[in-house]
This record gives C-alpha cells, sequence and structure tokens, in this order.
C-alpha cells in the first residue's frame, strides 16, 4: 500500500487516458456503494449527498476516455453538454451522440441536486436542511436516476466499442454495482 | 534571506500586497528553500477581483525543498508555516521531482497553471523551462486548449492515448 502522497511521484511512466479514465470510474463505483449504503441504513440526507459525486466522477472518466482533460471545474457534465460533444461530433455516430446526451442530461441533474444536499435549500425564506428535504423517496429518486447514469455509461462504453474490461477492469466493477442498483431500485 | 520576486504585471496592489506577505512567510521559514513560484489563475490573467461582490483567490504553485514527501504529513506543515497569511491563497506545493513528474505526464492543473501562469520566483529558470518543454510537447501531440478542457486528436473515439 503506496503512502498517502506517493501518487505524486510514484510513476514515471507516461500517463494515459485509460489509467485516469479507470481511476475516476473506481472513485465512481465507490460512491454509489457509499449512497446505497446510507439508503439502506435510512440516511437518506446522506444517500442523497453522495449520490452526487458518482455524477461527477463518471463525467470525468467519460472526458478522459473521450480524448480529453479538464480544467477547474466542478460541473463536468455541462462541459461534456457544451464542449466536449461538439468538439467530437464528427468522430461520432449518431447512435453514441444520442446515448452521451442522454448521459449528460441525466448527470446534470444529479449536479445539480449537489447544493440541497450539501447545505439545504431555501424555500419561502426559510433555511430547509438536507435531512428534511432529503425523504426516504427523495433519496430513491436519486439512486434511480444512479442507476441510469451508470446504465447509460455501460451503454456508451460498449456503443464506443473501445476499451475492453480487459483494459478498464473497473468496468466490471461497475457493471456488478449497476445489478447491485437495480435489485434495491425494484425492492424499494 | 534577500530574495526578488517579479510582481511587475500584477496591476492590482491588493493582491501583489498578499503574495508579498505570503512569500515572505516562505523566505522566512527555516526549514525551506524556496527553488520557484508560479503565479497562475485569475490574478495571473488580470482577471482577478477584489469588490463588494467577489474576491478571488491567489493561485500559486510553489517549488520547495525540504518539505515532507508524504502529502499527508505535508498539511499539516503547510498551515502551519501559512498560518493565516495561507486564507485566500490556494498554493500547492510541490517538490521539483514532482513538478516535473506532474508535468511530464500532463496533471491537468499544471498545464492550465502553466498556460497562463507567470513566474515570479524563477532564480534558476526551472518554471521557464519546465514550461516550455511542456508547451513544445503538447504542439508536438497536436493538443489544443478549448474553453474547458485540453483536446487531444484522437483518430477514433474511445482509443487510448498517451498524455
Amino acid at each position: 500500500m503506496p503512502a498517502a502522497g506517493d501518487h505524486l511521484v510514484m510513476s514515471t511512466a507516461p500517463s494515459t487516458n485509460y489509467l485516469r479514465t479507470r481511476k475516476w470510474l473506481k472513485m465512481a463505483v465507490k460512491d454509489v456503494e457509499r449512497s446505497l449504503r446510507s439508503y439502506l441504513q435510512e440516511d437518506y440526507a446522506d444517500s442523497a449527498f453522495r449520490a452526487q459525486f458518482p455524477a461527477e466522477k463518471l463525467c470525468k472518466s467519460m472526458i478522459f476516455l473521450l480524448g480529453f482533460q479538464f480544467k477547474k471545474t466542478h460541473t463536468p457534465a455541462q462541459i461534456i453538454a457544451k464542449e466536449a460533444l461538439r468538439e467530437r461530433t464528427t468522430k461520432m455516430s449518431s447512435d453514441v451522440n444520442r446515448i452521451l446526451s442522454d448521459f449528460t442530461r441525466t448527470a446534470r441533474y444529479l449536479e445539480e441536486q449537489g447544493i440541497a444536499a450539501r447545505y439545504g435549500l431555501e424555500v419561502a425564506g426559510t433555511l430547509v436542511t438536507p435531512e428534511e428535504f432529503f425523504s426516504r423517496d427523495r433519496a430513491m429518486e436519486l439512486l434511480k436516476r444512479l442507476t441510469s447514469l451508470l446504465d447509460v455509461f455501460l451503454e456508451a462504453v460498449s456503443a464506443l466499442k473501445t476499451p475492453s474490461e480487459k483494459e478498464i477492469p473497473e468496468l466490471a466493477e461497475a457493471r456488478e454495482k449497476l445489478q447491485e442498483l437495480k435489485r434495491h431500485a425494484v425492492l424499494s | 534571506m534577500q530574495y526578488y520576486l517579479d510582481l511587475s504585471r500584477i496591476e492590482q496592489s491588493y493582491f501583489k500586497e498578499k503574495i508579498e506577505r505570503y512569500c515572505k512567510k516562505l523566505f522566512d521559514s527555516n526549514r525551506l528553500k524556496v527553488i520557484g513560484i508560479t503565479l497562475f489563475g485569475s490574478v495571473a490573467r488580470m482577471k482577478a477581483r477584489n469588490d463588494d461582490e467577489h474576491l478571488s483567490d491567489v493561485d500559486l504553485i510553489v517549488v520547495l525543498e525540504g518539505i515532507n514527501e508524504d502529502y499527508f504529513k505535508r498539511i499539516g506543515e503547510k498551515v502551519e508555516i501559512e498560518g493565516l497569511e495561507g486564507a485566500g491563497i490556494e498554493a500547492i506545493w510541490l517538490t521539483q521531482n514532482e513538478l516535473l513528474t506532474q508535468a511530464r505526464r500532463k496533471v491537468p492543473l499544471l498545464l492550465d497553471a502553466f498556460k497562463d501562469g507567470i513566474p515570479i520566483y524563477d532564480p534558476t529558470n526551472l518554471l521557464v523551462n519546465t514550461r516550455r518543454e511542456l508547451m513544445k510537447d503538447l504542439k508536438r501531440k497536436g493538443v489544443r486548449e478549448g474553453e474547458d478542457l485540453w483536446i487531444w486528436p484522437v483518430k477514433r473515439l474511445g482509443e487510448e492515448i498517451e498524455f
């Protein structure tokens, strides 16, 4: 296990977009796991809080996969919608374009929930806390959106045809997590 | 300690003074040796704001000798040395080796920092030379800068790219 900070100097080999795609995907899957766990423990505000992270991280993973590096940002879904799709239009089929547009819309929905999940919401001059705002149903709604997001992320990777699971082993973990999410979304 | 900060391109005195106070802390520390400092972000781009509605942060990359190799411990050390002068300063502390490795691996933040950055302390030309090599490499690879993205040329979507 490397010490914290070893990543700063650990590798002298060239970095690739696949390496970064993998790292962001791995982080996203972990956050999905945490969001689901909080939901099952009936901590709905925490589940909602954590549901936005995979959205941001899956977008970042996708940005690298499409051959970009993002600048400093907290809203990568908007960057995909605004710039990445336009830049790669000539390289993508209409099918891939449609899938990525779906992906971006769902990610934006989750990104937009971020503020309420962090700091609550001002409603008619009253601060509504995340605990008051995120009921079981609302947290489940976010988990369902998260399920769709992960589904469409994997669909996009399949539509691109590369990389394979051998190149990005985290895709298998993401598929497993998707099945788990689907089971719980159906049970609720 | 004698040192010279080149702040000639910073117009707003508020930010100039803030940077001077912060850097003095670093140069006065007997634990650190400052190798180079680059200013980037809105202050370097002359887009910084200091008004009733918004106060911009100052973004710096500071290359140092004598900092802890362990990042976790480094944060504690950084907060202690910076003291209150660290407020409003977003400084990234790196060793020379880390700077060169990150530049070679095209770490996104470094791309942004070097694109618009101004070396304000660079007695050995480390920052100027690193920037020149980085920009040369990006040009050779056909990388373009977009509004929010760095755009690598691809033959096929989803292919592997070496940064």
